[in-house]
């Protein structure tokens, strides 16, 4: 079979690399509000909470940081199961909760996002010169509304570039999952290669997709920044 | 996989201690396999899992009376995934071996197959003795009998070990190693799509009872003894009514049935 046919012909397998596209986009773009939502979360309670809080948010990080992400979701995909089945177990006998590839690499993903994008919203938070919140707090808005309306919109457009990094490791890590036989595109690719032996076919049609999305979340940031920059450059 | 274990027992205790005697009902069981292993179970261009094992475990399913679906998990995981629950039955070509049944149960043995050398076209060598081999590589798919079989009696060649069977392959196809130790049918499914004269098989390997087992099983959980006497007993069905032949003229020249 020509390769043109190996990929879109009837029986080829562009659609089920489509697919596997459509997993790898979705859990990307599901985890990354959690992950972004997580971290801001934790930076805030390093800067501002009691010791022991700030403690348990530093190993956190510490700990997700520096174990593989791959260990991380395995963590998450058996150990996590696991309690969960002890946990349901001991609640609701006969209840069975399924945590699946795709739900063990959201909860990881997000686990790691927010561990790395703390460090960028912890720096960004500390850019936003100390005279805004002066000036805010002067004009009488409450500790919520300085945090709200004047703090976190600068915080954001300092961390942009930051966060935009975290994304593109995101979009990447999202192809850990395919080792828990989760059908995302590297899993296509790679389910496309063996059953055809074309491994370079398919490996360069799935690192071209990666490629693709990777461009266009790289315009879609540079509009970000645009929308958020509010005249500073 | 160690750790795996003690949360099995967990389990075990947990159930014991909340239904004494309560027999599970079972409606629907699902199976894992791990689809890299064609022709008995892949994943086909629409994504579906398929194959002769496939095919014959929703055949059992029938007879027993229960739905079954098929999940995808890797050969690695495969086991310890069973003992957490992900799934019920592992139906993934695992041949029944002592080490193996000390963690998971295994239903009788519903076929067995030999295991070949494959090397390249270009090699006419058909001598495979460990010493004919020595110094050279042979590759083959890790926590398998291949395995095993290679670290007994082949210590003084190079074995590397892979996730799944086709890397193996596909390295002896591009020159990396010599030798690939593989399931006969298997072998035969990727030397026939590799084509160019890419490939041959060199011997076949005769099963020795202590590495090998008697054959490939369906595996359980320790406590799921009425599961696996319900698929056991659906497998004499299988036999005796012809599903079995049936099955295996679709896919197979030979009978695998190895009774």
């Amino acid at each position: 079979m020509s390769w043109l046919s190996l990929l879109f012909g009837p029986d080829g397998w562009g659609g089920l690399l489509l697919e596997g596209a459509v997993v790898t986009i979705l859990l990307a773009v599901i985890t990354a509000p959690f992950g972004f939502a997580g971290g801001l979360a934790v930076a805030v309670l390093k800067l501002a909470a009691p010791r022991p809080v700030r403690a348990l948010c530093e190993a956190y990080t510490t700990f997700f940081r520096g174990i593989p992400d791959l260990l991380s979701l395995f963590i998450v995909y058996f150990g996590l199961q696991a309690l969960i089945d002890r946990i349901a177990a001991a609640l609701a006998p006969g209840v069975h909760l399924q945590l699946d590839a795709f739900a063990a690499g959201v909860v990881a993903l997000s686990i790691i996002v927010s561990a790395y994008s703390s460090e960028v919203w912890i720096a960004a938070l500390g850019a936003v010169p100390r005279g805004q919140r002066e000036a805010a707090r002067s004009l009488g808005l409450s500790p919520r509304d300085t945090f709200v309306l004047v703090v976190l919109p600068q915080t954001l457009r300092i961390a942009l570039p930051g966060l935009g990094n975290i994304w593109m490791t995101l979009l990447k890590d999202t192809s850990l999952i395919s080792t828990l036989a989760a059908m995302d595109l590297l899993r296509a690719a790679s389910e496309a290669s063996r059953n055809t032996t074309r491994p370079l076919l398919f490996y360069g049609a799935a690192g071209a997709v990666y490629l693709a999305i990777s461009i266009v979340s790289g315009i879609a940031q540079a509009a970000l920044e645009r929308r958020f920059d509010g005249g500073h450059s | 996989m160690r750790n795996a274990v003690p949360w099995g027992a967990l389990a075990l205790a947990a159930c014991l201690a909340t239904f004494p005697a309560a027999a599970k009902e079972w409606k629907t069981v699902r199976l894992g396999t791990d689809a890299t292993y064609a022709p008995f179970e892949s994943v086909d261009p629409s994504g579906k899992i398929v194959g002769f094992e496939i095919d014959y475990a929703m055949a059992l399913c029938a007879k027993i009376k229960v739905t079954c679906t098929f999940q995808n998990q890797d050969w690695d995981g495969i086991i310890p995934a069973l003992l957490a629950g992900k799934f019920d039955v592992i139906f993934s070509s695992m041949n029944i071996t002592a080490e193996r049944a000390r963690k998971v149960l295994f239903s009788d043995m519903y076929y067995a197959t030999a295991p070949v050398f494959a090397t390249s076209a270009g090699n006419a060598s058909d001598d495979v003795s460990p010493a004919a081999l020595r110094g050279k590589t042979i590759g083959t798919q890790s926590s398998t009998i291949h395995a095993n079989y290679l670290e007994t009696f082949y210590k003084e060649s190079t074995i590397k070990l892979y996730p799944t069977q086709d890397e193996p392959n596909l390295d002896l196809a591009s020159g990396r190693i010599d030798y690939v130790v593989g399931d006969s049918l298997v072998e035969a499914d990727f030397i026939e799509k590799k084509g160019d004269g890419c490939c041959r098989v060199a011997a076949r390997i005769k099963r020795i009872d202590e590495i090998h087992g008697p054959g490939v099983g369906a595996a359980f959980r320790p406590d799921d003894t009425e599961l696996k006497d319900m698929f056991n007993r659906a497998i004499a069905e299988a036999d005796a009514d012809g599903t079995f032949s049936r099955l295996q003229a679709r896919y197979f020249k030979e009978d695998i049935r190895g009774k």
